[in-house]
């Protein structure tokens, strides 16, 4: 399995935009902007306020792809600016209106953007319910189980987007999958006792 | 730290791959006695499971001319340009600050060092100016900013694609100490029986008939997570799961990759032996024996394209095995709903993954030690920070199922697709094929 060619092409892309080609960045938008809203999404839990990170992420990352090295893949490098941005936002929201409550506010949004055949209403609230307890988890907690257990990356990518030593990606996924559990656990209950 | 605080952490850390060998001994030899160890671990992956399988939330709109417009607008330099700026203002003040210096000097130290410094400083607008050296080399040659090779002992970070080349390597080298390991029984690296990989998914517990022999020839795994909520649904006991390799099978595959293989090379050790899908009465009669004595029917999970091959090898060389187009029909029409896999699915699909390789992952660390071992282990992986990388620590990550699911979707190897959206075509069809034990007249 050779991976090599994807790598090639991102630096040949990175390279033709130093040298001034908009174009070719515009090719690396396309390429990972479904991806990073994904991943973003489910940290923020807010359609257009993911797609605004987005946005200001991909300029941002413009602005500083000459410090891009190389040393990691391109996506980890534009993840940890996208996560920055969305950590900021988040935290400059908190103090008007906390994420649980947010989440709940465009539940119905986020919902009905999963919406499928009626073969799927299971997946639909289970979906609900997974999001639900993320929307409680503190930014950090559910950021560092986004990026393990949706993005899938080890704790040495996690470590370099977090800024954190690897002792405390392990510590801290451990409390987060703890937290989780603990809340999937509670509105397992609620659920029962409605 | 407590000693159950630290014994959480380290299963938290195991079940993603990402402990010591010595810590995974240790947590290897806690689980079979501590059954609170054992329920939180699958929890976990449980909850595992269910992130992944979350929706896979994209953008329905192509942003690069908003992002490139908000660039524009905000006079945002191209970054070579911003790059080219700052470090003619770097000369130019490094210049000045010099000259400040210099004015202090003697006239003589003056006259000698001005000369040098001129010529520095035209050296340094007349490099910075040049087109050519902009565009061709936009980071400084320093120390610090140049790129290290990945198994310098300075690397700090081993990137995705050179995880995947380490993986494959050593996939190899583990893929053949466990093909070794199979066919010698006296191996300290004996491969798992089949019943200890399940499918946490299959897993189910219900007592019900049919006893059904599920195969899959497809190796896509979204085809197992259809059949866990099909079988659920039906409260259908799953007698035993087998995985054929469609390479072995005769179906052509480009991007099974050495993870899959080993892993799966395990529960197809036995498909081997009967010579894949050539279900003779003998075969049907071993399997029964092996697996189940009370199935009664075969499911066979295939890719569409596959599926006209199957009945064919299956009518042909399958003398005890009636097969009833009436009830496939029906069983498609009632539960497969041929499905398109959109993102929803891949999302599922790739979580599955993730723990389907988990399960197999103790014999692929364990054939991967041996192999390191006995072949030796290159310097860059012994230096890295990802000593029980891939194919023999971690077993196949989701994201990496779902690049070979679409892969193989789209007939291309897995390293060429990314995360495209697959085609419609990549569809699963269920053949529920009925066994008898009665021969063809």
């Amino acid at each position: 399995m050779n991976q090599s060619g994807m790598n090639q092409e991102d630096q040949l892309l990175i390279n033709q935009t130093l040298d001034g080609n908009r174009s070719a960045f515009g090719e690396l938008v396309r390429k990972y902007q479904d991806r990073l809203f994904h991943g973003l999404f489910n940290v923020i839990h807010h359609e257009t306020e993911t797609e605004d990170v987005i946005q200001e992420t991909f300029v941002l990352a413009y602005t500083k792809l000459h410090t891009f090295r190389g040393g990691s893949q391109f996506y980890t490098w534009l993840y940890r600016i996208g996560y920055n941005v969305a950590v900021s936002r988040l935290r400059r929201q908190k103090k008007s209106v906390s994420l649980h409550e947010s989440h709940e506010t465009h539940g119905a949004e986020i919902i009905g953007d999963f919406l499928a055949p009626s073969h799927q209403i299971e997946q639909q609230e289970l979906s609900t319910q997974i999001q639900n307890a993320l929307g409680r988890l503190s930014i950090e907690h559910r950021s560092i189980l986004v990026l393990r257990e949706i993005e899938e990356l080890d704790y040495e990518a996690i470590s370099e987007i977090l800024d954190l030593p690897i002792g405390t990606v392990r510590s801290r996924l451990h409390r987060a999958r703890e937290q989780l559990r603990e809340y999937l656990q509670t509105i397992d209950q609620q659920n029962k006792v409605g | 730290m407590s000693h159950e605080l630290n014994d959480q952490q380290l299963l938290s850390a195991y079940m993603d791959g990402e402990l010591t060998a010595a810590e995974r001994t240790a947590i290897e030899s806690r689980l079979p006695e501590t059954e609170e160890l054992r329920q939180l671990l699958e929890d976990w992956r449980n909850q595992q499971l269910k992130l992944q399988s979350l929706p896979q939330k994209k953008l329905n709109k192509d942003i690069s001319e908003t992002v490139l417009q908000s660039i524009q607008s905000n006079q945002n330099h191209p970054p070579q340009k911003e790059f080219r700026s700052r470090r003619m203002l770097v000369s130019i003040s490094t210049v000045a600050a010099l000259l400040s210096i210099i004015m202090l000097l003697n006239i003589s130290a003056v006259n000698e060092r001005l000369g040098r410094v001129n010529t520095v400083q035209k050296t340094e607008l007349a490099v910075n100016i040049q087109p050519s050296s902009v565009g061709k080399d936009p980071l400084p040659a320093t120390a610090s900013m140049e790129r290290e090779p990945f198994w310098s002992s300075n690397a700090s970070t081993v990137d995705e694609d050179q995880q995947l080349m380490l993986r494959q390597r050593l996939g190899e080298q583990a893929q053949r100490m466990s093909i070794q390991a199979d066919q010698n029984p006296e191996s300290t690296i004996m491969a798992l029986p089949p019943r200890s990989v399940p499918y946490p998914s299959l897993r189910f517990k219900i007592d019900s008939s049919p006893k059904i022999l599920f195969v899959d020839i497809s190796n896509q795994i979204e085809g197992l997570k259809r059949v866990g909520e099909i079988l659920k649904t039906n409260q259908i006991q799953i007698a035993t799961e087998i995985q054929i390799d469609p390479n072995q099978a005769g179906f052509p595959s480009s991007t099974v990759d050495s993870d899959q293989q080993l892993a799966g090379r395990r529960m197809q050790k036995h498909i081997y032996e009967t010579e894949s899908l050539e279900i003779d009465r003998p075969a049907i009669a071993e399997i029964k024996s092996a697996y189940a004595p009370g199935i009664e029917a075969i499911l066979v999970v295939a890719k569409k394209s596959q599926v006209d091959q199957v009945i064919d090898q299956l009518r042909q060389q399958a003398k005890t095995v009636s097969f009833d187009e009436a009830d496939v029909s029906q069983f498609a029409k009632d539960n497969v709903q041929s499905e398109v896999i959109d993102n929803n699915n891949v999302a599922v699909m790739g979580g599955f993954g993730g723990i389907r390789m988990d399960q197999a992952n103790q014999s692929n660390i364990q054939a991967g030690e041996v192999a390191k071992e006995k072949i030796g282990e290159p310097k860059d992986v012994a230096q890295s920070p990802l000593e029980d990388i891939g194919g023999i620590g971690r077993g196949l990550r989701g994201g990496d199922a779902v690049r070979n699911a679409q892969g193989n979707a789209q007939g291309k190897p897995e390293e060429q697709t990314g995360r495209q959206q697959p085609p419609n075509e990549w569809v699963k069809i269920l053949l529920l094929i009925k066994v008898t034990d009665q021969p063809d007249p």
